[in-house]
């Protein structure tokens, strides 16, 4: 009897070591890829930008070599130099405008669009198209469409002619940051938007009953129940729009070449790489990304602790 | 037996991934068999196809071109990697660069070579302007050598309805004054003297062909070049801004750049309307409608505006020699795009087929034949030596651009100075950080006075100069 007992216990445990390869294996098998995605994509791709933050052009050359050890952190201290140039001063502080207009501007904005929309206001339907057609279209396009309505000649010129507006100089001078502005709104609202509405579409109904029940009006509701209740949601774009301090770029460059102040971080990364000294973009950006990552981390920490996380 | 199954599968998906991840070159290079990339732009490729076509009846070797308006952006990769090409043909080609780095081959021997046995005429011969001198640099060695071989010349300025001219009377104007009287006979003619676009992709950098020419005639070509050295009054690079200065080395820019500013931004009446706002098409339509009778341009404008209209201008067109800030002195042409190179990749493994076919760009048919198709620019070879009377006769353009080239004084603001080539050019040549001031001038003239623009373009030299210095590696020099 005992040793039939053992027997079969010795089956089992055989079992068991048997299916223990197909597990490890399995398991292997659903880390390859982001194991192999995190070494080439982000070391493979971001270790040359790296080590460019150690290399220079040395006096009388033409292409880039390792800087002497004792001049280790020589890009990393040029970095700083640099902004004794109004230039270069300029083109942060153009950037961190972008924190402004996204986060502070453009989101609460977009909250409270979805809302009326999440609310089924008249025509809701049509204005989350409206709102979202921007986000779907290529940005180039959107550029081109953008300058044919305000720029010289363009189709809203007449209207803007009525009331002595001259639109041919909107992408010049002073104005010029203003138009890439409203730009950057027009078409990051819709984006904020739809990933806001489909945060609400998650919201229990019976909690919203209830409030209705309870008389709760709909300023309160939004306060009190639907912004905790988007919160995650909330806080992603938030993230999202803080990130576009050091990634936007295509809007000034494809607007107005990146002139009239509306250089950016990520624009002057852009137009630099193509130059001999690469070591100068990689270390702004490795600059940047020391500077920006405790930030994004640290008001994603903060924004986490404003609300407890509620599962629904 | 799963496990016997599941393992191939394994290895076909790890060579599928590896497989897409790897050179996507898998075409192997054949020897005997010319490849060359050329920049798809404003020349076209017809010259190409021509010569190549030639060039392979009279020596059997096969060619083949791409034309690629993404080349820049493919360039590096082409050069350090496996190359599909034997030849590249491009502007804004970083040659001093890959030089440096050994990535190109040494043309020393191409340039030494006879290429006319009557005379005894080398390859090094057959260029002017001082091209040849300017496709030399130092490989990792520091030793000099030659290469590159420059791909074109032309002129940059002011191209003009010939017919209008002749049937209002207008004279094609010799000096600046005689320009600025024109301008008010054509505007009294209920025509625009000038079209230009400084709106959408910009082309307002067009108006810098006909300053350059002015300011290299108030400065001599000598002074000109010696600014393009990008190096102080001390000689040292870290005092490079001070050419900028317009009460110092950079007066005369600022005189040339004076001379516009009364030309057009003190003359709206002058100008197509709003041409601050105005994109290129829109210039072109007002030329080639007639509404007006010069638009700025280089060499290529005659047929690039013909190829954006898919038509044939309805009146003779011809190149204007720039009229002169002075009376009493020569002419000036700029040659827009005189740096545009020809290079060969070290890693070609088609080395001297590739100069066998860069020897045939410089003979008589080739020249004119690039002169023929490219419908105006000319190759960057001497053209003194050829009878060009049978193109000049039959293409007054052609005959212009010409005239303009034989018998200016030529200048370029091509230079191997190292502030420019370890920066972008468009940082420091000369509108510094790339902003000009042409649409500022020519919408607000009260707010962008001359003075005003100088002493702007002169405060960024200054604060970025550092910046440019130790990009170049020259903080100390």
């Amino acid at each position: 009897m005992s040793g039939a007992f053992v027997k079969k216990e010795d089956k089992q445990f055989e079992k068991r070591k048997r299916k223990f390869p197909r597990t490890a294996f399995f398991i292997i098998l659903m880390l390859f890829y982001p194991i192999f995605h995190f070494l080439l994509m982000w070391f493979g791709v971001n270790i040359n930008s790296i080590l460019l933050t150690f290399q220079y052009v040395k006096p009388g050359g033409a292409h880039l070599e390792w800087v002497p050890i004792d001049q280790l952190f020589i890009n990393y201290i040029n970095i700083f130099k640099d902004f004794s140039d109004p230039q270069v001063s300029s083109m942060y502080t153009a950037s961190l405008v972008y924190f402004v207009l996204n986060c502070l501007i453009t989101l609460p904005i977009s909250l409270l669009f979805a809302y009326f929309i999440f609310k089924k206001i008249y025509a809701a339907g049509v204005f989350k198209v409206i709102f979202y057609l921007p986000s779907i279209l290529p940005i180039v396009a959107l550029t081109l469409v953008y300058t044919m309505a305000f720029g010289n000649k363009g189709f809203l010129t007449p209207l803007f002619g009525w009331f002595g507006v001259d639109t041919s100089t909107f992408f010049l001078g002073k104005t010029a940051k203003w138009m890439v502005w409203i730009f950057c709104f027009w078409t990051g609202i819709g984006y904020n938007v739809m990933m806001l509405t489909a945060g609400m579409a998650r919201i229990p109904r019976d909690i919203l009953e209830s409030s209705k029940m309870d008389g709760v009006p709909p300023l309160k509701e939004f306060i009190y129940i639907i912004i905790p209740l988007t919160w995650p949601t909330i806080t992603t774009l938030f993230i999202f729009g803080m990130m576009g301090v050091f990634g936007t770029y295509l809007q000034p460059m494809l607007l107005v070449q990146g002139q009239h102040g509306t250089n950016t971080i990520g624009l002057q990364i852009f137009n630099e790489a193509n130059n001999v000294a690469k070591n100068h973009p990689a270390t702004i950006g490795l600059f940047c990304t020391m500077i920006g990552t405790p930030i994004v981390l640290g008001v994603r920490a903060l924004l986490n602790h404003f609300f407890k996380e509620v599962n629904f | 037996m799963n496990k016997i199954k599941v393992i191939p599968f394994l290895l076909m998906a790890a060579a599928t991934t590896l497989t897409a991840c790897g050179n996507n070159n898998s075409n192997n290079r054949q020897e005997g068999f010319l490849k060359i990339v050329v920049y798809n732009g404003g020349y076209g490729y017809e010259w190409l196809d021509a010569i190549s076509k030639e060039f392979m009846s009279q020596t059997g070797i096969r060619v083949s071109f791409d034309p690629d308006s993404a080349i820049l952006q493919k360039i590096d990769q082409q050069l350090t990697g496996k190359t599909n090409y034997d030849i590249f043909m491009s502007h804004g080609i970083n040659w001093q660069n890959y030089a440096s780095r050994d990535l190109l081959a040494n043309l020393d021997d191409l340039y030494d070579e006879v290429v006319d046995t009557k005379t005894g005429k080398k390859f090094v011969d057959r260029f002017n302007n001082g091209s040849a001198e300017l496709s030399r640099y130092k490989n990792s060695n520091g030793e000099e050598h030659y290469y590159k071989v420059n791909w074109t010349q032309g002129a940059g300025g002011l191209i003009y309805n010939v017919d209008m001219f002749n049937e209002h009377g207008w004279s094609v104007p010799e000096t600046y004054d005689q320009l600025l009287s024109l301008c008010e006979q054509i505007t009294a003619s209920g025509i625009k003297p000038f079209a230009w676009a400084g709106g959408g992709n910009s082309r307002d950098y067009y108006w810098d062909y006909l300053i350059y020419e002015w300011w290299a005639e108030l400065d001599g070509k000598d002074n000109f070049n010696e600014w393009l050295t990008y190096k102080g009054p001390d000689g040292t690079y870290r005092n490079g801004y001070q050419n900028y200065d317009p009460n110092g080395r950079g007066e005369n820019f600022k005189k040339a750049f004076g001379m516009w500013y009364d030309l057009i931004a003190k003359h709206p009446e002058y100008s197509n309307d709003k041409p601050w706002g105005a994109n290129l098409i829109d210039a072109q339509t007002e030329f080639f409608n007639e509404r007006a009778a010069m638009i700025p341009y280089g060499q290529w404008g005659k047929r690039e505006i013909q190829n954006n209209f898919g038509d044939k201008f309805n009146f003779e067109v011809k190149f204007m020699r720039t009229p002169k800030a002075k009376a009493e002195s020569d002419y000036y042409n700029f040659m827009v795009g005189f740096g545009d190179s020809i290079i060969i990749p070290e890693n070609s493994p088609n080395k001297e087929i590739a100069k066998q076919f860069i020897k045939f760009l410089q003979t008589e048919w080739a020249c004119k034949k690039f002169v023929e198709l490219a419908q105006g620019p000319f190759l960057s070879f001497d053209y003194s030596d050829f009878d060009m009377s049978d193109l000049t006769s039959k293409d007054p353009y052609i005959a212009s651009m010409y005239e303009i080239v034989s018998n200016s004084v030529n200048i370029s603001d091509a230079t191997n100075s190292p502030i420019v080539i370890l920066n972008s050019s468009t940082d420091v040549s000369p509108w510094v950080n790339n902003k000009r001031y042409y649409t500022d001038a020519a919408s607000k003239p009260n707010e962008y006075t001359t003075e005003k623009v100088m002493n702007s373009v002169y405060d960024s030299a200054r604060s970025s100069w550092d910046k440019f210095c130790r990009n170049a590696g020259l903080q100390n020099s």
